[in-house]
């Protein structure tokens, strides 16, 4: 997979870094520094996350490049300078001492990973090794005794015991970096004392769904301890828990303990649907906490794919796995479509949907996935005020009502629905409505609204007024499906009058690139529909903040890539839903009736 | 001593911030992350070495592992904590 630095992954990487305090660089000899090596430095140091460096795949360069001692050393300090520029750039952005690296201070160090050895400059000149020596092992095809002379797990250990921060050492100046409350406040000290007997504080990073104990919250303890037992809850939400189980993960094992403190990453069992980004506490909580990331209460699906089983047998498993996977990604919400019975799959972005089919298939079903399809919603142009009663099929009832496209006007007076594509329906109407013809009501509006008159798509953003309503005194005249399709067709009339036209989602996006890429990136995002908002220099580095089109989003990725020799760092988030310009629309209503099947 | 003996160890360790290190190991695809880790778990005792580079050690990390990420979000390693 290529990428991270993008939006489908931001959240994952800001996340897992969140967690750690120290990070091991790998850096392959050969290869040298490649984009995705700069880019997780660059999600390190955001989280002020001090990075060592490990030069892997050594014994290629003596083996297959079969290079001198000499043209060894060159290209150790040609990949310690790549980094170092891209470090001291960084740190010089945060205001970061300098974590550069070197071989002299203990920060990199050398090896083979597959063949179990490696060393640091200070190791080599204790031993009075020289790299010749090495090369010597291999032609005498004595691999092994390097292994046992140089065994991996020490200058690694010697590394993250030496050089990378402790809990204690790292929460200080990490605080501010990881978390948006007030530093000074009672929970920003907390935060940074790292102390058990604090206040209970916990970052989740990640949810194991496949586990014998049933669903682990894993991640990291940033104040107090957790027992088996502890009353905990999501913060800011109420509602308690009892922790269940608390975990300790060894390797790949879990083991089960009775409590864990400060500093550790721990597994939490017993909290109902808990999710990636999460702040557990206690139920007091510091004055000034605030939580790690703020919930996003709606999310906003703009792409969607057809999911299939390859075999039609494995449809039930197909179901079950989709069940995992959007537990554990709050930004995934799987469908089905009831006109065509396909299982569908909603998402942020397209790399967000690949990366949840590969998920589908490492859980153990083969599926076929239909191509993207771009979410639009259907608007009306004007608002519409309708004064002749619309009359229900059988006559007997009658409704006036009006649709009001964007409105902003505060509403202050009943309420009756409210869905999830952001439309309203109102209730003006003086008469008396029974339980019973309300629900019907409500239930027509969301027939209207589910499915609009142009292409089937949700209506989105509309507040519709019931001005005034007439209702038979005959309960049987006033049966469900007479007041359903009074309403829908109602305000099916009222969109025909308005005219309807098309939302399409807009991502903000935001690219970060040497200066002398400027001009490349601004192309590209004008190219595709986009608008320049912000551009703004930090150290060397520019930062292009922007929208465009989520349709206009699809190889994006390869765009920004082969413009700026993948120098671009690059984020796009859903932003908003904007009006498709005219002379787009009617080529867009044609697309989506085709692929509905709609005449 | 005995694995009950050097799980307890570790356990009362981790309860002093100082003796913890919570680390993550982050590459380009294929630069060796995986092996890495296998290999450091394999000298920690927690993996056999012959596996090492088979992608078998933090199944819950592989995710990251497999997108090119962030892996192994955790490696504790107490100031003595004895390498078998």
């Amino acid at each position: 997979m290529d990428t991270p630095g993008h939006v489908d992954f931001s959240g994952k990487v800001t996340r897992a870094m969140r967690a750690i305090d120290g990070a091991i660089v790998v850096v392959d000899a050969v290869e040298g520094v490649m984009a995705q090596t700069e880019s997780v430095i660059r999600s390190a140091i955001r989280e002020a996350v001090k990075p060592v460096l490990f030069i892997n795949k050594v014994d290629r360069l003596i083996r297959e490049l079969k290079l001198s001692a000499k043209q060894v050393q060159e290209r150790f300090t040609k990949i310690i300078q790549d980094i170092n520029s891209l470090i001291s750039a960084l740190s010089e952005v945060y205001n970061d001492s300098d974590w550069s690296v070197s071989p002299d201070d203990n920060t990199v160090a050398f090896g083979s990973a597959l063949h179990q050895w490696a060393f640091t400059v200070k190791q080599m000149h204790q031993a009075n090794l020289q790299f010749q020596n090495i090369i010597r092992h291999y032609q005498n095809q004595a691999i092994e005794d390097l292994s046992k002379n140089l065994p991996i797990h020490k200058p690694i250990l010697n590394m993250i015991l030496e050089q990378l921060p402790s809990p204690k050492n790292a929460q200080p100046y990490r605080t501010n970096r990881v978390w948006k409350g007030e530093p000074n406040s009672p929970a920003g000290l907390t935060l940074q004392q790292c102390n058990p007997n604090n206040s209970l504080i916990v970052g989740i990073t990640k949810i194991v769904t496949k586990s014998k104990h049933g669903i682990i919250a894993v991640g990291r303890l940033f104040s107090g301890t957790i027992r088996r037992g502890s009353q905990i809850r999501i913060f800011p939400n109420e509602t308690l828990y009892r922790t269940q189980r608390v975990t300790l993960f060894m390797g790949s094992r879990q083991v089960v303990v009775p409590s864990l403190t400060a500093g550790n990453i721990c597994g939490i069992i017993g909290i109902e649907n808990p999710r990636a980004g999460d702040t557990i506490t206690g139920q007091n909580v510091p004055q000034g906490m605030v939580p790690f990331e703020e919930i996003t209460y709606i999310n906003e699906p703009v792409i969607t794919i057809a999911v299939e089983p390859k075999h039609p047998r494995e449809l039930p498993r197909l179901l079950s796995v989709l069940e995992i996977i959007t537990k554990a990604d709050p930004n995934l919400i799987s469908s089905i479509n009831e006109q065509t019975g396909e299982n569908l799959l909603s998402g942020l972005g397209l790399l967000h949907l690949e990366i949840a089919l590969k998920d589908i298939e490492e859980l153990g079903v083969q599926v076929e996935a239909s191509d993207p399809i771009v979410l639009y919603r259907e608007i009306p142009k004007t608002k519409v005020t309708q004064h002749e009663w619309y009359l229900s099929p059988n006559g007997e009832n009658a409704i006036k009502l009006s649709v009001h496209p964007r409105s902003t006007e505060p509403i202050q007076v009943d309420v009756w629905q409210r869905d999830p594509t952001g439309n309203t329906l109102l209730n003006l109407s003086p008469a008396l409505i029974p339980e019973s013809a309300k629900e019907s009501i409500i239930s027509g509006f969301h027939w209207a609204m589910e499915r609009g008159p142009l292409c089937a798509e949700p209506v989105g953003q509309t507040l519709i007024k019931i001005l005034n309503l007439k209702l038979s005194e005959n309960v049987t005249y006033r049966g469900k499906v007479e007041l359903m399709s009074m309403v829908k067709e109602a305000i099916f009339e009222a969109f025909e009058n308005a005219e309807m036209t098309l939302l399409e989602p807009i991502y903000s996006v935001q690219v970060t690139i040497p200066s002398e890429y400027l001009k490349e990136v601004t192309g590209v995002i004008s190219s595709r529909r986009g608008q320049i908002e912000n551009v703004e220099q930090k150290g060397s580095l520019i930062t292009v903040s922007g929208n465009l089109p989520v349709s206009e989003s699809f190889d994006l990725a390869d765009d920004f890539r082969s413009k700026t020799s993948g120098k671009a760092i690059w984020q796009t988030r859903f932003a908003q839903w904007n009006i498709v310009p005219d002379q787009k629309v009617e080529s867009i209503i044609t697309s989506i009736r085709k692929r509905k099947g709609l005449a | 001593m005995t694995k009950n003996q050097r799980f307890e160890e570790l356990f009362r360790l981790m309860k002093d911030p100082e003796n913890i290190r919570n680390i993550g190991i982050i590459a380009h695809i294929d630069h060796g992350k995986t092996t890495l880790t296998d290999s450091l778990l394999a000298n920690a005792g927690m993996l056999s070495s012959t596996l090492v580079g088979q992608a078998r050690a933090l199944d819950f990390l592989e995710e990251e592992q497999r997108r090119g990420n962030v892996s192994a979000v955790t490696r504790r390693c107490p100031n003595n904590y004895k390498i078998s």
